[in-house]
């Protein structure tokens, strides 16, 4: 089973994130047919959750969902973190995060 | 004597004069709401043929000699080696409006409006149910109730009598220009936002915190995603909630927890090495024993 979180901020750009996604996902062995799903099962709440976060971000508004989709195969957890100043640490946590 | 007299007479009336003009300025200052620098820089900043014809209207209500005086002084006022006396500065600054294009009245405005608007802090909570129709029925019926027409302050308002130059329809212009439009712009914004966030919360999403700071004047209203609201809440003062625990500082304490060990291991074992070599007993000293 393939594991990912992916955290999701005002550089978050949702054709780059499901191209390197659908990249690790055959990087982890995935077959073609399930690396598929995974990323026709992401697409939506991806893109809906960069177009909200970018909404109430750009209005000076705050914030922070979890969303988890789940197929048979992999198991990928968007967080989503607008209007949300980032520390050193919160900033190093996003690095080490975005790097697994 | 007699002249002693008339000396006396004169400064009098000098005082007299000087006294009125202190008063004109000071009613002028109350008249502009307090802020007078950015009405004097707009009068300096006039070109030649707008200042041409605000003087022509100053000759026709004070007359040719009192023209004559500002034409001749203008300059100098500018130039700030000479300051405007009350009385002519309350004479041309009451004409102004009448030649003010009305995007220069909201730009004076706008500046009073930020330092003089009244000021209120409330917060808005709704829950993971709520209908957006009624969250924003809220805002609305608060923002509509706190930022009227009966809020403005007594400064401002004169401000925006001087502005509208009597006219009614100017006045009411200037009142929407600030009230009504920027009202009417921030609602519509938070209400299609309480929509997206509503459609997260109900769908798979786990929406941990949503805040959404609406500003109109000096007003500002916090609506909030609270998880434990079952009703739409309206209370005075800034929101009291907490967000999401962010773990994010944990990795920085262990890395910090290393390093804090390593340099403690390394002091220890410099100084248990350092105490063997003191407590050791020197060849000479137990020859000498």
């Amino acid at each position: 089973m393939y594991h990912k979180r992916i955290i999701l901020d005002g550089d978050s750009d949702a054709a780059v994130i499901l191209a390197q996604t659908g990249a690790e996902c055959r990087a982890a062995g995935l077959s073609p047919q399930d690396t598929e799903i995974v990323i026709s099962e992401l697409k939506d709440p991806l893109r809906t959750l960069i177009q909200s976060g970018s909404a109430v971000a750009s209005s000076g508004g705050r914030f922070l969902a979890d969303r988890k989709v789940e197929t048979d195969a992999a198991i990928i957890t968007l967080v989503a973190r607008y209007g949300v100043p980032c520390g050193l640490f919160a900033r190093l946590w996003n690095a080490l995060s975005r790097g697994r | 004597m007699a002249r002693r007299r008339n000396i006396y007479r004169i400064s009098k009336a000098g005082l007299a004069r000087a006294n009125q003009h202190i008063r004109e300025a000071k009613e002028l200052s109350r008249e502009l709401g307090g802020t007078d620098q950015d009405v004097k820089r707009y009068f300096f900043g006039l070109s030649p043929a707008e200042l041409c014809l605000i003087l022509d209207a100053y000759e026709r209500e004070h007359g040719k000699d009192a023209r004559k005086y500002a034409e001749g002084t203008v300059p100098t006022w500018r130039s700030g080696s000479r300051k405007m006396s009350g009385q002519t500065a309350a004479r041309l600054f009451k004409l102004l409006p009448r030649f003010m294009p009305l995007d220069r009245k909201y730009a004076l405005v706008e500046s009073l409006w930020e330092l003089q608007a009244p000021r209120s802090e409330y917060s808005i909570a709704f829950g993971r149910n709520a209908d957006a129709r009624e969250v924003g029925e809220v805002v609305d019926r608060h923002v509509t109730a706190t930022v009227n027409g009966h809020t403005i302050s007594e400064g401002l308002q004169r401000r925006f009598e001087w502005l509208a130059d009597g006219d009614a329809k100017v006045m009411q212009e200037l009142l929407n220009h600030f009230l009504i439009r920027d009202r009417q712009l921030a609602i519509a914004a938070v209400g299609a936002e309480v929509v997206l966030i509503l459609q997260h919360a109900r769908d798979d999403s786990v929406v941990r915190a949503f805040t959404r700071e609406l500003k109109v004047g000096g007003h500002t209203v916090h609506i909030f995603l609270d998880p434990r609201a079952t009703e739409v809440k309206l209370s005075p003062g800034a929101p009291r909630f907490r967000l999401a625990f962010d773990y994010s500082w944990i990795w920085a304490l262990v890395v910090l927890g290393v390093i804090a060990t390593i340099i403690t291991l390394i002091v220890w074992g410099s100084r248990t090495t350092g105490g063997r070599d003191i407590g050791k007993p020197s060849p000479r000293s137990s020859g000498r024993r």
